[in-house]
C-alpha cells in the first residue's frame, strides 16, 4: 500500500465484475481478489460497494448466481455470466479502450499545437 | 414482451429469504479475507478489524442489495400474474390449435355470425345514431307539404308558404328553401355540376364555416344583387386550381355571369350530392302558391320539441288552408328530423337485415356451443384428471370460458373485416342512394359493440358445455363410463341443431320472399322497349331561351341533328324519361266536368318531341301520334295514356274530348297510348298525358334515342359536337342508356335480395355442420349396437334407415318450428317486400326442400360409416 490507490468509476467496476467472471463460477470474494491480482493492487475498491454492484447484474440478466460450495467447503454465492453479459462485456471492453486510446494520445501529444 | 420462464414463480418462494441470503453472502466475504490476514500471519482480532474496515459499510451494503432484489421481486410477481394468465391463455390456444380444423370451423361461424351483426350495427348506426356532421344536427328537421295526410308522397312547397311558414312560426331559429337543380358552367368546355338553390339561410341553418370566402349575405335574394354562388371544395380545386384562385373567380353559369364568393367543404354535399349553391332570388309572395317546388330545412329552437313544432306548423297551415282555399285546402306542413329525410325509408329494411343477422349469429353460436359440446366427451377424461388432482371447478369452468372467448374474440377480429368490407354495400342495399355526409367508417361505438357481442357470445356458447363438464363427477368418468353425461349431452346437443335448423328456415323463408321481389320487380311490364335506348339530357339557359319560339327551335333542330345520325333509328325529346324517378304533375281538368276545390285531378305529364312513342316503342292503341304538323300554331292537342281513357271514358270514347293541363291549356285527345312506368317500377298504372313540345317548349328535355347495335352511347360525342354547334354554351349531360337507368332502380333491391341470400346460405351452412356433427357423434356411439344388429342379420339398407330416421326426426321438428318462425316473419316482410304474398305456399315449400336436403346431405357421411360398421371390430370396441 505504498501508492495512492485509485477510486473507481461506478461503470468501471460493472465492466471489471463482468471480467473476473467471465472465466468461471466465482464468487464475491473471488471477484475482489482477482480485481486486485489483475490490476496489481492498483485499483483498490470498496469492497463493500462490490455487492450491489453484483446485485444489479444479476437483476439486468448479464450475470446469473446460484449457491454452491467454495473451495473451503462453505457455503457460497457464485455468480457466472450470462450470454448477454458477455456481449456487454465485449461492447463495455471496446468502449473502454477506446476511450483509454484517445487520452493516451492527447496526453503524448506536444503541449503546443503548431 | 420478455418471456418470463416458468420456474421463476418459484421467486416467491425464495421472496422471505433475500435479507438472509444476502447476510450469508457478505458474511461469507469477510470470513474469507479474515483467514486471508490470518494465513498472511495476523492476528485473527486484527485480520477481522482490517477486513472490516476493508469492506466499509456493512450496513449500507446490505440494504443496498435488499433493496434490489426486493424490487426485482416485485416486479417479477407482476409478470408472474401475467405470465398466468398468458398461460390460460396458451393453454386454450394449444387446445385449439390441436383440434384445429374444428376450431377454425368455429372461428369462421363466428366471424360470419359476428361480421354481419357488426356490419349491421354499423351501418344503422351511422343512418339511425351517429350524429349528422351538422353542429346543430339534432336540431335539424325537415318540413313537408303533406296532402290528405298521405305522408308518403310527401310534397315539396311552394315560395309564398315559406314566407308565411317563416313570418307566422315561433319554433324554429330559421327555415330555409331549397331546390335541387343542376348548372352548366361554361369554362374550356360547358360542364354540368349538381347544386342548389337556396334560400341565404341555408348554411346559417346547417351551421357550415367557409373553406375560404363567405357564406351568403341576405342582401343576395334581392334580384338587384350581383349574382353570386358557392362552391365545393372538390369542384374550386378541379376547375378553379384551388380553393383561393376560385374565390372572385367570374363564371357563366346558364347565361349569366355569377362571381364564386365562398368554398365550403365538400362534407357539406347539402341536401343530397350538391356541389354549388346559388342564392334564392325572392319572388312575389303573392303568386304561385300552388306550385310547389321547394323543400325545406329548418332549425329548431333550442329546447323546442319536434312535436311542438309540428303542431304549431299544422296550426299556421290550418290558417293558411282557409286564407287560401284553391291552393292549400287538405294541405298540411308536416314536420319531420332531417335524417327521416334520408333515412326514414330504410328503417324497415335495415330491420329485417338486422333480424336477419342475428338469427346468423345465434345459428352460429349455437353452432359453435354444438361443437364445443362434441368436444366435451373428448375432454371429459383431461377435466376429471385435472378436478381429481384438486384443480378448482371455478378454475376449470374459467379454463373453458377462457378458450371459448378466445376463440369468439378471433371470430370477432375476423368479423370486422368483415363489417369493414360491408358497411357501404349494405347500407346501398337498405337505403338506396345514401347522401355523401353519412360516411360508414367503424367508429369507436361500433367496435365497442363488437367486442362486447365477442365477449357475450363467447360465454354464451361457452357456457353450456362448461357447466357439463364441470359438474362431472370425476370418479365416474375415470372409471371409464359416459353414463348420464353422454346422454344429457346428445340432449342439448340435439336441441342446438332443432334451434339452427329452425332459425335457418326462417332466413330461407325470409330470403326466398326477397328474391321472388327482385324477379317479380325484373319482370314488370315496363310499356316501354328499353333495350337499344340512350338518355341524355339538355338544358337550355339563358336570355336567347327567354323566347318559347327559341325554346322549340333548339330542341327540334339538335332532334333533327341526331336523328341523321348514323344508326340512330328514332330521335326524341321528352321532359322526363322513363323510370326517371320523378316527373311532373299537372293540375287537369277534364271539359265538361267539375271538381270540388282542392280534390283537383293532379296528372303525370310530359312534353313530348313527335318520334317518342316509336324511340320508346309504346303502342299507340286508338288515334295518333304526334306529327311535326301539331306545331305552335296549329290547334293544341294532348294523347293520354290507356289508364287514363279507362278511368274516364269507360266507354272508350276518349278520343276527340278535350282535357286542359295546366301550363298547355286545353287540348283536344287525338291518341291514346300503352301505359308505362315514368316514375318507378314499383308504381301502378295511373293516367298519363302527352303534349306536343312544339306547342308548350320546356326548357329541360330528355332525349331518349334508339339507335342500332350494341352501343347505343357511341353516339354521345356526336351529340356533343352537335349540341357545341347549336349553341358552345350548352351541355349534353346525364347520357345513360335506358337499360342501365332501369338496373340501377333494381340493383338496390337485388342487393338487398342477394345479401339476405347469403345470410340464409351461412345459416344453412352452419345447420349443416350442425346436423353433421351431431349425426357423427350419434353414429360413434352407437357403434357397438350398431355391430350388434349386423351381426344378427340386420340389412345395411335397414342401418343406414336408422341413422337416417333420426336425422329426419330432427329436420322434422326443426323445420315445423322454422316454419312457424318464417310465416311470422313472412308477414312483417312482406310489407316492405315489391309484389310478394306472405301466404304464398311456394316460399315455404322452398325452405322445407332447402332443409330437408341439408339434413339429408349432412347424414350421408354418418350414414354410410353406420353401414361400413364391421361387426366384429365394433363388438370388440365396447
Amino acid at each position: 500500500m505504498s501508492e495512492p490507490s485509485i477510486e473507481v468509476l461506478r461503470g468501471t467496476l460493472d465492466l471489471l465484475i463482468l471480467k473476473a467472471v467471465s472465466w468461471g463460477p466465482t464468487h464475491g470474494y473471488g471477484v475482489a481478489r482477482w480485481i486486485e491480482g489483475a490490476t496489481n493492487d492498483v485499483l483498490q475498491i470498496e469492497e463493500g460497494s462490490l455487492y450491489p454492484a453484483l446485485h444489479r447484474l444479476e437483476v439486468r440478466g448479464w450475470i446469473g448466481s446460484e449457491w454452491g460450495t467454495s473451495e473451503n467447503n462453505r457455503r457460497a454465492k457464485f455468480y457466472t455470466l450470462t450470454p448477454k453479459g458477455r456481449a456487454q462485456l465485449r461492447l463495455e471492453a471496446a468502449t473502454w479502450t477506446r476511450f483509454a486510446h484517445a487520452v493516451f494520445a492527447a496526453l503524448e501529444a506536444p503541449p503546443q499545437p503548431s | 414482451m420478455k418471456k418470463t420462464p416458468a420456474w421463476r414463480r418459484y421467486v416467491t418462494f425464495w421472496r422471505s429469504n433475500i435479507a438472509e441470503d444476502v447476510d450469508d453472502e457478505l458474511r461469507f466475504h469477510i470470513e474469507m479475507r479474515v483467514s486471508e490476514y490470518v494465513a498472511r500471519g495476523m492476528s485473527p482480532a486484527d485480520a477481522r478489524q482490517l477486513a472490516e474496515r476493508r469492506f466499509g459499510s456493512v450496513d449500507r451494503a446490505r440494504t443496498a442489495c435488499v433493496d434490489i432484489n426486493e424490487q426485482h421481486a416485485k416486479t417479477e410477481g407482476r409478470a408472474e400474474l401475467l405470465a398466468t394468465l398468458r398461460q390460460d391463455a396458451g393453454f386454450a390456444a394449444r387446445l385449439l390449435r390441436r383440434h384445429v380444423v374444428q376450431s377454425v370451423v368455429a372461428a369462421i361461424c363466428l366471424a360470419l355470425g359476428i361480421g354481419a351483426t357488426t356490419t349491421m350495427f354499423s351501418v344503422a348506426n351511422t343512418l339511425l345514431l351517429r350524429p349528422l356532421p351538422f353542429p346543430n344536427g339534432d336540431r335539424l328537421v325537415t318540413i313537408l307539404s303533406v296532402r290528405d295526410g298521405d305522408r308518403t308522397a310527401g310534397l315539396v312547397g311552394s315560395y309564398p308558404d315559406f314566407i308565411d311558414w317563416r313570418a307566422r312560426q315561433h319554433s324554429f331559429v330559421d327555415i330555409a328553401a331549397i331546390r335541387q337543380t343542376s348548372y352548366t358552367f361554361v369554362l374550356e368546355a360547358p360542364a354540368r355540376i349538381s347544386g342548389a338553390i337556396t334560400s341565404t339561410s341555408l348554411f346559417r341553418i346547417l351551421g357550415v364555416r367557409p373553406v375560404a370566402g363567405r357564406l351568403f349575405r341576405d342582401d343576395e335574394e334581392l334580384p338587384s344583387t350581383p349574382p353570386t354562388m358557392i362552391v365545393s371544395q372538390r369542384i374550386a380545386e378541379a376547375r378553379f386550381g384551388g380553393t383561393a384562385k376560385a374565390i372572385g373567380s367570374q363564371v357563366n353559369v346558364g347565361g349569366t355571369v355569377r362571381t364564386i364568393v365562398g368554398v365550403v367543404p365538400d362534407i357539406m354535399a347539402f341536401p343530397q350530392n350538391a356541389d354549388a349553391w346559388t342564392p334564392l332570388v325572392r319572388a312575389d309572395p303573392n303568386r304561385g302558391r300552388g306550385s310547389r317546388n321547394l323543400e325545406f330545412v329548418a332549425e329548431l329552437r333550442p329546447g323546442a320539441s319536434v312535436e311542438r313544432a309540428r303542431a304549431e306548423m299544422r296550426s299556421i297551415s290550418d290558417a293558411l288552408a282557409k286564407e287560401y282555399k284553391d291552393s292549400n285546402s287538405n294541405i298540411v306542413a308536416y314536420v319531420d328530423p332531417l335524417r327521416e329525410r334520408f333515412v326514414g325509408g330504410a328503417r324497415v329494411g335495415l330491420f329485417a337485415m338486422a333480424a336477419a343477422s342475428i338469427l346468423v349469429l345465434l345459428v352460429a353460436c349455437t353452432n359453435v356451443a354444438g361443437l364445443q359440446l362434441a368436444r366435451a366427451s373428448a375432454r371429459a377424461r383431461e377435466i376429471a384428471v385435472r378436478t381429481a388432482l384438486g384443480a378448482a371447478r371455478g378454475r376449470v369452468l374459467r379454463q373453458l370460458l377462457t378458450e371459448s372467448v378466445l376463440l369468439s374474440v378471433v371470430g370477432g377480429t375476423l368479423g370486422v373485416g368483415l363489417a369493414l368490407a360491408g358497411g357501404k354495400t349494405v347500407a346501398t342495399a337498405v337505403a338506396g342512394a345514401v347522401p355523401a355526409w353519412m360516411t360508414f367508417s367503424l367508429d369507436p361505438r361500433a367496435l365497442g359493440f363488437t367486442l362486447v357481442v365477442s365477449m357475450l357470445v363467447g360465454i354464451a356458447f361457452g357456457v353450456a358445455p362448461a357447466l357439463q363438464l364441470s359438474r362431472l363427477q370425476p370418479s365416474d368418468v375415470l372409471r371409464g363410463g359416459r353414463g348420464a353425461f353422454g346422454a344429457s349431452r346428445a340432449r342439448l346437443q340435439n336441441a342446438f341443431v332443432v334451434v339452427q335448423m329452425a332459425l335457418s328456415v326462417i332466413l330461407v323463408v325470409g330470403a326466398t320472399l326477397a328474391i321472388e321481389s327482385v324477379v317479380r320487380l325484373q319482370n314488370v311490364p315496363l310499356g316501354i322497349d328499353p333495350h337499344g335506348v340512350i338518355t341524355f339530357r339538355v338544358s337550355l339557359q339563358g336570355q336567347r331561351y327567354e323566347s318559347p319560339r327559341e325554346r322549340a327551335a333548339v330542341i327540334r333542330e339538335l332532334d333533327r341533328r341526331v336523328a341523321a345520325m348514323p344508326g340512330v333509328e328514332v330521335s326524341a325529346a321528352t321532359t322526363y324519361s322513363p323510370i326517371a324517378g320523378c316527373c311532373s304533375q299537372f293540375g287537369t281538368q277534364i271539359e265538361g266536368r267539375t271538381v270540388p276545390p282542392g280534390k283537383e285531378l293532379m296528372v303525370t305529364g310530359n312534353l313530348v318531341t313527335p318520334g317518342v312513342f316509336r324511340a320508346l316503342r309504346i303502342p299507340v292503341l286508338r288515334g295518333r301520334e304526334f306529327t311535326d304538323a301539331d306545331g305552335p300554331d296549329a290547334p293544341q292537342v294532348v294523347i293520354i295514356n290507356e289508364t287514363f281513357a279507362k278511368t274516364f271514358w269507360p266507354s272508350g270514347d276518349a278520343i276527340g274530348h278535350r282535357i286542359d293541363t295546366g301550363g298547355g291549356g286545353m287540348g283536344t285527345i287525338v291518341g291514346i297510348v300503352g301505359d308505362i312506368k315514368q316514375a318507378r317500377l314499383i308504381d301502378p298504372p295511373e293516367p298519363q298525358f302527352y303534349r306536343a313540345h312544339a306547342q308548350d317548349p320546356w326548357d329541360r328535355m330528355t332525349f331518349t334515342v334508339r339507335v342500332s347495335g350494341d352501343n347505343p352511347a357511341r353516339i354521345v360525342p356526336d351529340v356533343r359536337r352537335a349540341l357545341h354547334e347549336i349553341d358552345p354554351t350548352l351541355a349534353v349531360y346525364g347520357a345513360v342508356t335506358l337499360d342501365r337507368t332501369i338496373e340501377e332502380t333494381v340493383s338496390s333491391k337485388r342487393l338487398f335480395g342477394g345479401l339476405f341470400v347469403a345470410l340464409a346460405m351461412i345459416a344453412l351452412f352452419l345447420a349443416a355442420a350442425g346436423v353433421y356433427a351431431v349425426m357423427s357423434f350419434y353414429v360413434g356411439q352407437r357403434i357397438p349396437e350398431i355391430g350388434l344388429r349386423v351381426a344378427l342379420g340386420a340389412e345395411r339398407r335397414r342401418v343406414i334407415a336408422l341413422v337416417l330416421r333420426r336425422s329426419v326426426g330432427i329436420a322434422v321438428v326443426g323445420g315445423m318450428l322454422g316454419l312457424a318462425g318464417g310465416a311470422v316473419a313472412a308477414r312483417a316482410l312482406a310489407h316492405s317486400l315489391y309484389g310478394v304474398d306472405a301466404a304464398e305456399p311456394a316460399v315455404y315449400v322452398v325452405a322445407a326442400l332447402a332443409l330437408a336436403t341439408i339434413a339429408v346431405l349432412a347424414t350421408f357421411a354418418p350414414a354410410r360409416r353406420a353401414s361400413a360398421v364391421d361387426p366384429m371390430v365394433a363388438l370388440r370396441t365396447e
